[in-house]
């Protein structure tokens, strides 16, 4: 279960880098729910995926073509259907931490016989906005 | 003693006494239920007073039983965000009538309350399956 829960981080981070939006819708459920520190948001269909990406990727080019690392510190099985992983997740760019590492909790569902992110907790969204007003991409 | 007990202990009274607003102090739309077929959104006050109603009136269907909830494990998400481990017990007579099951809770710190924001609770959950080998009306998810 390790490996498949690296797996989806691997391509779920990568293709984030990378601008492959078909990879990231690929390994979300839809709706995809972000329960942020400032507000919960519901991405409801494949174009609202597709704006939050495409915003995601404007932050991560105005981040300096951040990259990500992320380590897995705990998986939680619920059922045999859905996982819960607490990972903690860091921004790089130009070889120098910039986002600090922070701890996520995603929520994976299997579908079609592979893990999918059907929800994340994120409380680094007012830290991203707060940089991102700094950096004048808000 | 646990940040969130209160939160759900509000919650069952809530449920138990069929007080919506006593339960709408302790719940944020959207309400997004995670099950193990699919994501449920409560996005309205319309969508969530329903749920609630299912919820409370299974309960009142069967006003002998006792229904306990108890956080077992709280993990802080940075400063506003917890996820809950939250052990339910449904008893009757001092009989449980389903095996203990477990639900996981995401709340935000709104001001100065705790609200539930997220349920990952699968569909098999036992009182679940109860309900519907008893033909009771309504889901419960929680």
């Amino acid at each position: 279960m390790v490996d498949q829960v690296h797996t989806v981080l691997e391509h779920f981070c990568r293709a984030s880098e990378s601008g492959d939006f078909e990879g990231f819708a690929r390994r979300c459920c839809t709706p995809y729910a972000s329960v942020r520190d400032t507000e919960t948001v519901i991405f409801k269909n494949h174009a609202a995926l597709q704006t939050l990406f495409e915003k995601n990727r404007a932050a991560i080019r105005a981040m300096r073509d951040m990259r990500f690392g992320y380590e897995i510190l705990a998986i939680t099985p619920h059922g045999g259907r859905l996982l819960s992983t607490t990972a903690i997740l860091s921004g790089y760019a130009a070889g120098r931490l910039i986002v600090d590492p922070v701890t996520l909790v995603m929520i994976l569902r299997m579908e079609e016989d592979e893990w999918r992110l059907a929800a994340v907790i994120n409380p680094l969204m007012a830290r991203v906005n707060q940089y991102l007003q700094e950096q004048g991409a808000g | 003693m646990w940040r969130v007990q209160h939160v759900v202990d509000r919650a069952v009274k809530a449920l138990v006494e069929s007080d919506f607003a006593l339960y709408r102090q302790g719940k944020d739309t959207p309400y997004v239920l995670i099950h193990d077929t699919h994501t449920e959104v409560l996005d309205t006050e319309t969508k969530l007073r329903s749920y609630f109603d299912k919820k409370s009136k299974l309960l009142a269907q069967n006003r002998d039983q006792k229904l306990q909830r108890i956080v077992q494990q709280e993990q802080a998400i940075g400063a506003s965000l917890i996820q809950a481990t939250v052990l339910t017990h449904v008893e009757q007579n001092g009989v449980l009538v389903v095996d203990p099951f477990k639900s996981m809770i995401t709340y935000r710190l709104v001001g100065d309350n705790w609200r539930a924001m997220m349920v990952v609770s699968p569909v098999s959950s036992r009182w679940s399956a109860y309900a519907e080998a008893h033909s009771l009306e309504g889901e419960m998810q929680w």
